[in-house]
């Protein structure tokens, strides 16, 4: 794929491959990605981010949509792992919760992560993508 | 000073007149003197008369008093008695404690000249752990606090039986501040202790239970929601302006795909919701063998197919008194997840047996597979939709429902595994003899 400045590598991380595939479309149909990489297992997603921070940080996605309920390793482990990746990960991934659950007390968990810019609810919609888009300023967004 | 009577001083007098001399008893001035005397002691006995009546008044006022005390007294007995209120008094220069009757019946004493034969023999009904708290209660007495407000435990020795009692006192000191006496009652409060603790257990329960409602419905609404979510989510793939003809065609399959997992998920959780509100089923004594045997044969493809072996031992404990349907799911659920998650490199073996300790009857299900790491997951083991494997398909309901099932007839299950080498589900029920 050609690389564009408004195309983003994107990171999925759902152990629904379902919600992948539907998020897959939609990220292609608004011309929101460069490149994709979807992950079921939340230890997989982590294992090519240190992979890629450490060999190939221009591969390292832009923004991360991460579900809250996986098995094995779920959303928070998840980030709590992210925190402790090499910088370079750190620093250019932006997380956003990416659930089906709207219980509040997730979403204020989420945001006690710096590294967390945003929750929104599933399913990622056309409005949500635009809205990320757009969105420049530091604060975290919630979109439910 | 002695006081004539009135008939003593008359006699006198009279005596007196007749001591005097015929002349002076005619002398006017005499007469006049005499006169005078007995006015003075008419005076006299008036005033006597009136202190008289005083007197009577006050020996009226003090037997009505009297009378109102002896009244109160028979009260607060009557009361001691319906309360079983127990007075002590202890004389700080003796060390002696005096008991009245209650005292004796609280402490459940028969023999009260045998008991107080040793004045230290009350230390001695004290239950051990409550000593230290009571000595210390004491000692803190010494420090010019007049009242003692204490509770403890004791041994009632008629039935040897744990009572709490309560003990309320108050110390008289000399003007120099030692302690000369304490007088005190004594309660029996066991009943209405048990009733508090009955009533906290229950509260504990009532929280718990309610607590467990409310996390049960954020995990089912989450639940729902995941399936509404996703076929949003294929309803607005579908709808793109850009999607093709085919994808569209694969979009309206899943949507049917997802509706009807949205389908099986409420059929699901309509049994769920059943079997917590606890079924109607009635109990019975359920023999583990019978219930193994079609359990084993409800799953004899998945037996083939995985290989494994089986066996079973219940001659320890041949049956539990249960309802039938839980311990067929449960041992389903247990003997299914041990198919489901065996290891790859070795054969699967399972063993089933049983155990009772009297209080408890055990059920337990073994295998060598793949293990979990129970330190790792610890109770979300047993949480609803709680799924821990990526690979193996679940619905995350099995072992949430045989924890349900296990409480209902209120048991316990316990998991114990070493990763890549066993799992050990034990299941303890108690053991109701039928």
């Amino acid at each position: 794929m050609t690389m564009s400045s408004n195309l983003y590598n994107i990171m999925l991380v759902d152990d629904d491959r379902a919600f992948n595939f539907l998020n897959e479309k939609i990220i292609g149909f608004e011309k929101f990605a460069s490149n994709i990489s979807s992950f079921v297992e939340a230890s997989k997603a982590l294992d090519f981010l240190r992979e890629a921070a450490l060999s190939n940080p221009e591969t390292l996605p832009d923004y991360i949509f991460l579900d809250i309920n996986m098995p094995e390793m779920d959303g928070w482990e998840f980030m709590d792992k992210f925190k402790a990746l090499p910088q370079p990960a750190v620093d250019k991934c932006k997380v956003f919760i990416l659930t089906s659950s709207l219980n509040p007390i997730d979403i204020e968990k989420s945001k006690t992560y710096r590294e967390v810019k945003g929750f929104a609810s599933k399913p990622l919609t056309t409005e949500i993508i635009s809205f990320i888009k757009t969105e420049k300023g530091n604060q975290f967004i919630i979109l439910t | 000073m002695e006081v004539l009577t009135r008939e003593q001083h008359a006699v006198l007098s009279s005596q007196a007149l007749e001591l005097l001399p015929e002349h002076l008893r005619q002398d006017p001035a005499m007469s006049q003197f005499l006169e005078a005397v007995n006015a003075t002691y008419r005076n006299y006995e008036n005033e006597l008369k009136i202190a008289e009546v005083k007197n009577a008044e006050k020996q009226a006022v003090l037997l009505h008093q009297n009378q109102l005390l002896q009244e109160t007294a028979d009260r607060f007995k009557l009361a001691a008695k319906a309360w079983k209120v127990g007075i002590w008094e202890w004389n700080a220069s003796t060390g002696d404690i005096t008991w009245d009757d209650f005292m004796y019946e609280i402490c459940g004493i028969k023999d009260k000249l045998e008991y107080d034969r040793d004045k230290m023999n009350w230390y001695k009904l004290f239950l051990e752990d409550d000593v230290p708290m009571i000595t210390k209660a004491i000692n803190e007495l010494s420090d010019h606090k007049n009242n003692l407000e204490v509770e403890f435990r004791i041994v009632r020795q008629s039935d040897k039986k744990i009572r709490h009692l309560q003990i309320v006192a108050l110390i008289t000191r000399s003007a120099e501040g030692l302690p000369l006496r304490m007088v005190g009652v004594c309660m029996d409060i066991t009943t209405e202790r048990d009733t508090e603790r009955e009533h906290t257990s229950l509260m504990k329960e009532l929280i718990d239970k309610n607590r467990d409602l409310e996390s049960f419905a954020f995990v089912v609404s989450h639940k729902l929601r995941a399936h509404s979510a996703k076929m949003m989510g294929i309803a607005n793939v579908m709808q793109h302006e850009q999607a093709e003809a085919e994808l569209k065609q694969h979009m309206v399959e899943e949507l049917l795909k997802e509706a009807s997992f949205f389908d099986q998920s409420l059929r699901e959780l309509t049994e769920l919701i059943t079997i917590k509100r606890n079924t109607q089923e009635a109990k019975k004594l359920v023999l583990f063998k019978k219930t193994v045997q079609e359990v084993l044969e409800a799953l004899q493809e998945e037996i083939a197919q995985s290989g494994a072996s089986i066996d079973y031992n219940f001659d320890a404990a041949e049956r539990v008194y249960a309802t039938e349907s839980a311990i067929y799911n449960m041992l389903l659920s247990l003997v299914s997840n041990s198919l489901k998650f065996r290891s790859e490199s070795r054969p699967l073996v399972v063993s089933i047996n049983s155990f009772t300790d009297n209080k408890y009857i055990s059920l337990q299900v073994k295998d060598n597979g793949m293990g979990i790491d129970v330190e790792r997951y610890g109770d979300k083991l047993f949480g609803l939709y709680r799924r821990f494997h990526s690979h193996i398909d679940g619905k995350g309901i099995g072992l949430h429902l045989v924890k349900t099932q296990v409480e209902i007839l209120g048991g316990k299950i316990a998991v114990e595994s070493a990763l890549e080498r066993e799992t050990t589900f034990t299941i303890n029920l108690p053991a109701i003899n039928k």
